[in-house]
Order: structure tokens, then sequence, then C-alpha cells
């Protein structure tokens, strides 16, 4: 890869700034880059290369003029196709929405060309982001397993150097987990911080719109350009957006990072994960962080809390769609979409009832304990092979791959808090994982400030994919 | 084929839940009405999860509520 697609999205800020670098030569470098990768990775559902180009050479004549607007402007970036695009096909990975061409903008795209961003492109995503059906995206870490999703062209795109960050949407995981499968720092916002009008939903009370990236400043920066409330989107937050850069590297001593092990350190962690997050908590320790155990038996009812909202609510979406367009989808999303019809409402309500009960034991748990942060990793194992994913475990343990993927992350959409994965690892067998961080609701600025502290202390975040290197 | 007892217990016949979903409208075969039931049993097993802990005097989570901390 180039010497530019090799920087981070801050580096080449610092470099736009100093007029070391013209956005117009970013886009070509991204340009380049996806042509080298894109027969291997396959991140891209649709690429904007004339409408980037056009683009960049409107942000180098603003530059030029003494008008760069903030950290993005002229920064090439990838969007998820989940996400509106007005005037560029948007289709959520599904015949469904074949050919479809929006009118206006979801508004974190609109807030992020408003900063100045350049889309470069749309990445696949699974169909509707369900992460049922399997996209053609592949892993540059490992072209034969699952690269993560439902932001899977997302995580590739940036793991492959092809875009310096890219947004993903996460409902159960799908920010975090093809972030932690792809080396890279992936940021679920607290519930109502990022607006998800223009976004195609998967359940309405449990989807968030977030930034991938490879380093954690970087998703700092890309978080604030699509931040704050949107009056379109019911959900948004009347919160002010703060800078979260301001204490970046303000360390961690004195804070209190809480440690849940019953159910975060089960029997299904994978013993290299299991000793590295175990690493992670020793260095902050020493840090001059107090790491505190906590209980949250409440983590047991998250599972099935969270499938069964989204099944109710992703069926109500689709009630008409499925109606009239049922062959057009992969039979694994309809089969999905059909269940979520049957499941009674009192099924639905009470799941309802059950989040309740975790998000105030988990909100009482950084109450009492005066809680910074909780940590733990990301995910209990790595990846597995792309045909193996509904097999039983590799290493015995009884469960298959999808079912243990996302048993880290669903809890962090039930309770709406933010949470962050952070590169923390690389087994033996070449495959990347992280560990994740959850603030309180808002604090997005303390995650971000501890991860960071990690992060500055290790390279993890400068590695690529060995199969990068020849193209 | 399709139809037969979808759920190792025995408790749902799938040609139960074909007949519902077409007439809910859901285009869906017999087969696909087999692999249907066994996720629907599967979701009753979920339901009965919730009974580990006391729901009954718990109003629902405010779902679309921003922040997922406050009732205000």
């Amino acid at each position: 890869m180039s010497e530019l697609t090799d920087l981070s999205l801050s580096q080449v800020n610092d470099m736009l700034d100093a007029g070391a670098v013209s956005s117009l030569e970013l886009v070509e470098a991204n340009l380049r880059a996806i042509d080298k990768t894109e027969a291997l990775v396959h991140a891209y559902a649709s690429v904007l290369a004339e409408e980037a180009l056009d683009a960049a050479r409107a942000a180098d004549a603003a530059i030029a003029a003494g008008d760069r607007r903030g950290a993005l402007h002229g920064i090439p970036i990838g969007l998820k196709d989940n996400i509106y695009t007005k005037g560029s096909v948007t289709e959520s990975g599904s015949q469904v929405m074949a050919g479809f061409v929006p009118d206006y903008d979801a508004t974190c795209a609109a807030l992020l060309k408003q900063a100045g961003a350049i889309i470069i492109g749309k990445t696949h995503c699974h169909e509707f982001a369900y992460g049922v059906n399997t996209p053609p995206s592949r892993s540059p870490w490992n072209n034969a397993v699952y690269p993560g999703g439902s932001s899977i062209g997302s995580g590739v795109a940036v793991t492959s150097r092809s875009s310096f960050g890219a947004l993903g949407t996460d409902t159960g995981g799908s920010i975090r987990v093809p972030a932690s499968i792809n080396n890279l720092v992936g940021m679920k916002a607290t519930y109502g911080r990022v607006s998800i009008y223009g976004v195609v939903p998967v359940a309405w009370s449990l989807d968030h719109v977030g930034p991938m990236t490879r380093t954690v400043k970087d998703n700092a920066l890309l978080l604030a350009g699509m931040a704050g409330y949107d009056p379109q989107d019911p959900t948004s937050a009347r919160q002010p957006v703060p800078d979260f850069c301001a204490d970046l590297d303000a360390g961690v001593s004195g804070l209190r990072i809480g440690v849940e092990r019953d159910y975060f350190f089960y029997d299904g962690v994978i013993d290299e994960i299991r000793t590295a997050v175990d690493g992670v908590i020793a260095e902050y320790r020493a840090a001059g962080a107090e790491i505190v155990d906590v209980s949250i038996p409440e983590l047991a009812i998250t599972q099935d809390a969270l499938f069964t909202i989204v099944l109710c609510e992703g069926s109500s979406y689709h009630r008409k769609l499925i109606r009239e367009q049922a062959d057009k989808y992969d039979p694994a999303t309809r089969t999905l979409i059909q269940l979520g019809e049957l499941v009674p409402a009192t099924h639905y309500l009470a799941a309802q009832q059950a989040r309740r009960v975790y998000r105030d034991a988990i909100n009482r748990a950084f109450a009492e304990q005066q809680l910074d942060a909780m940590l733990w990793p990301t995910m209990p194992m790595t990846t597995a092979p792309l045909d193996a994913m509904n097999a039983p475990r590799a290493d015995g343990y009884p469960d298959t791959p999808v079912g243990s993927m996302c048993h880290h992350t669903f809890n962090a959409n039930l309770a709406g808090l933010p949470a962050l994965s952070v590169p923390c690892g690389i087994t033996a067998a070449g495959l990347p994982f992280g560990f994740q961080l959850t603030g309180r609701a808002f604090d997005e600025a303390m995650v971000y400030r501890i991860a960071r502290a990690y992060e500055r202390e290790h390279d993890w975040h400068e590695r690529a994919a060995d199969s990068l290197a020849g193209v | 084929m399709g139809y037969g007892r979808a759920s190792s217990d025995d408790v749902l016949d799938s040609s139960v839940v074909h007949a519902l979903a077409k007439k809910m409208g859901l285009a869906i075969s017999p087969e696909e009405a087999d692999v249907l039931t066994a996720l629907l049993m599967n979701q009753m097993a979920a339901f009965q999860s919730f009974d580990r802990f006391d729901l009954q005097d718990t109003v629902p989570a405010p779902i679309f509520r921003a922040g997922g901390t406050s009732d205000e």
C-alpha cells in the first residue's frame, strides 16, 4: 500500500492543515488502493470515484482560500450501504432495494458532507444489516474467515487501507464485532448521540450509527463530525457535543474501571483473548486506574431480550415489503422477518421489561461503584471459517461461532450506553481481536480517554494484514 | 416435503404455523414453515428465560428515549 493510505485519519488531517498533502492526492490514493484490494476483499458495494474527485477539488479550493472547515474536511471515508446518500445507489445489501437512489442524505451523511468529508464509496453490508446472509466481502487478514458484520464492508475497507475511516451501524454489535475482527477501533455511541434518520432500520430502539477507524483519535474526530441533536429523529438527544479529543491524553490515573467476570470471562472466552484482556486490565492498574470487581447477574437475560426486540421491531419495518417482494429477500433473512410476525406482543413487552431490569442494573453498578467505565473482551473468540459459522465451535465449547460472537455486545445496545472496541492482540493464527470499554451515557469522551491510554503504549493499530503487502 | 414435528419436545406442529403464516399474508413454503416453527420454539424458550428475574412490577423500558438512562 502507499505511504499515504497507511497514515491515520488524524495524521492526514494534520498534513492537510500544514499544506503537506491535498485532498485530491488523498482521494486518488484511496482510489488506487481500492483498485488494488477490491479483487481480494470486496469491501465496496459502489465506489463514488467521480463524485469523490469533484469533492476533493472543491475541498482543495476551499482550503487554499483559507476555509478549512475542520478535521474531516478533504478526507475520504466510506459509508455502510444502509445509510441514505442523496443521488447515490443505496441498497442495504438487498435485492429488495436494488437500484434505489435516495433523494436525501441520512443526517449522519449530511453532517459529514457539511464537515467536508468526502464519501469515497458505499460499503457492503448483510441484507438489511440482519447478519444472516453472506455478503461478498472478505478479510485481508484471512480470506477464508468471516470478516464480521453486519458492517462487513466498512471493517474490511478501513483495515485494507482503502478508506481512512468508515461508518457502520450497530444494533447488537455490528460495529464492534467487525472492528474487533479487523484490528480497528469501533464506537457505538450513546443511543441518541448520533441521528438514525435516513438509515435503514433493523430495530429502531436498538439501532446506532458510528465510526470505524484505525485509531482512537480518528474515531473521536469522526464521531464529532456526525454527532448532535436532529429534530428529524425522535430518538435524537438534546445533548451538547463535547470535544471528544480534549482529554484524550489525560491518562487513567485515579479513574475507576469496573470488571464483571461471571458473564464476560465465562468458559466460552478463548485463552488467548482471556490472557490478553487480563493483561490490558493489569496495564490499566499499573497506570494508576482502580480496577473494581462488579456483579451484574441481569446480564443473563440480555441475549434473549435483544433478540426478541430485534425480531419484533425488524418485522414491523418490513411488514409491507415482505408481503410484496418476499422472493427478493435472501431466504435466511426472510425467515427471521417472518418469525418476528409470529412473536406475541407479550413477548416483546416482556423483553422490554427485561431490558429495563438490565439497564437499571448496569446503571446502578456505575453509580454505586462510581465507575468511569467497564471493560471486557469485545468477543469471546476471534472469528471462524465462513463455512463453519453455524457449526459447533472448533475448540469444543458448546456453542456456534454465530452464537458466541455477539455474547459480549448485545448488552450495550439494550442499555443504550457507549461502547468502544479497541485492538489489543493478534492470535497465533493471525486473527486480530479487541477489548471493549463501556461508559456512562453521553460520556464517550471518557471512553476514548481510557482507550487512548492503552493504545499509546502499543502498536496494534499500526499493524496491517500481510496480504496487503504485495498489492 | 415440509411439515412434521419441528421441535424435539413435540409441542407445535409446523402445519399450524404454516397455515397461520399464510393467513397473515406471508409467502412461505411447508419446508420454510418447519424452520420457522423450530425458531418459534426457541423464541418460546427465550420468553421463559425472562422468568429468571421478577418482572411482575417492572414497567417496560422507555424504548425510543435517547440516552437509555433517564425516564424524564
